[in-house]
């Protein structure tokens, strides 16, 4: 997945979150923390959410961003069994396209992986 | 708000906001064009639709300074979801302190029921509060 800045804006519109940290607006690079416009953090899950096929509930997520996702940022993401004793546990790891990890979390109870 | 001391509670836990959000295939489909997702799970709901629903009402409470840098959530997705149904999304704030470095984080939580009261859908939030 790459993200655009068209995406951030359709996932602004849908969600309602507005936040200035997510507008591509022409000051964003001196105002933002991040020095110019950053993805909404659920964005840099869809590529997970897009492995889950015919999933079963109950389902369980568990993340945290570690840095941001930025316009023209491509995101990998991988995913691997826990080696524990709950089937199905998987840890995963969102990448962008210099290999920084960007979020990492556990989904639980996800034998149903494709 | 230099003087609260590490580790204070700043903001009095409890419901913030309730939303009702009607799922219909139109949302799904907005959804869908938004994340260039294609729909495979039949009439159910999507998963990420949980996210919209966090941010909806987080965002209808109007009580977020903007700013606010999400840290890490947790979902989960308790039961199956048919479209189209009403659901109501109630917002709570969990715990509220600063860190050692004099960051405000804040604990949301979200529960999500039909309109026959069961529990489909739960979610915690971290977030880095604007001072």
């Amino acid at each position: 997945m790459t993200l655009t800045e068209d995406t951030i804006r359709k996932y602004a519109e849908l969600t309602g979150d507005h936040n200035s940290l997510h507008a591509a607006q022409e000051n964003a690079a001196t105002i933002s923390p991040f020095g110019g416009p950053v993805a909404h953090g659920f964005l840099l899950l869809a590529d997970l959410l897009t492995n889950l096929a015919d999933y079963r509930m109950p389902l369980r997520m568990r993340c945290r961003f570690l840095s941001p996702g930025r316009p023209g940022d491509r995101l990998t993401t991988v995913l691997q069994p826990t080696g524990e004793a709950h089937d199905g546990d998987h840890t995963f790891s969102v990448l962008n396209q210099d290999g920084v990890t960007i979020v990492t979390g556990v989904l639980y109870d996800t034998s149903q992986l494709r | 708000m230099a003087d609260i001391a590490d580790g204070a509670t700043l903001l009095p836990s409890g419901v913030l906001h309730t939303r009702l959000e009607y799922v219909t295939e139109e949302l799904i489909e907005k959804y869908c064009e938004a994340l260039d997702e294609a729909r495979s799970n039949g009439r159910g709901m999507p998963l990420g639709i949980a996210f919209v629903l966090a941010l909806r009402t987080l965002m209808d409470w109007h009580g977020l300074p903007d700013g606010g840098i999400m840290l890490g959530h947790e979902a989960n997705w308790i039961a199956s979801v048919s479209v189209p149904c009403c659901l109501r999304t109630t917002l709570a704030i969990a715990a509220s302190r600063v860190s050692s470095n004099g960051l405000i984080i804040v604990d949301l939580g979200y529960e999500t029921r039909m309109s026959t009261g069961e529990l489909v859908l739960t979610q915690t939030q971290k977030v880095l509060w604007p001072r």
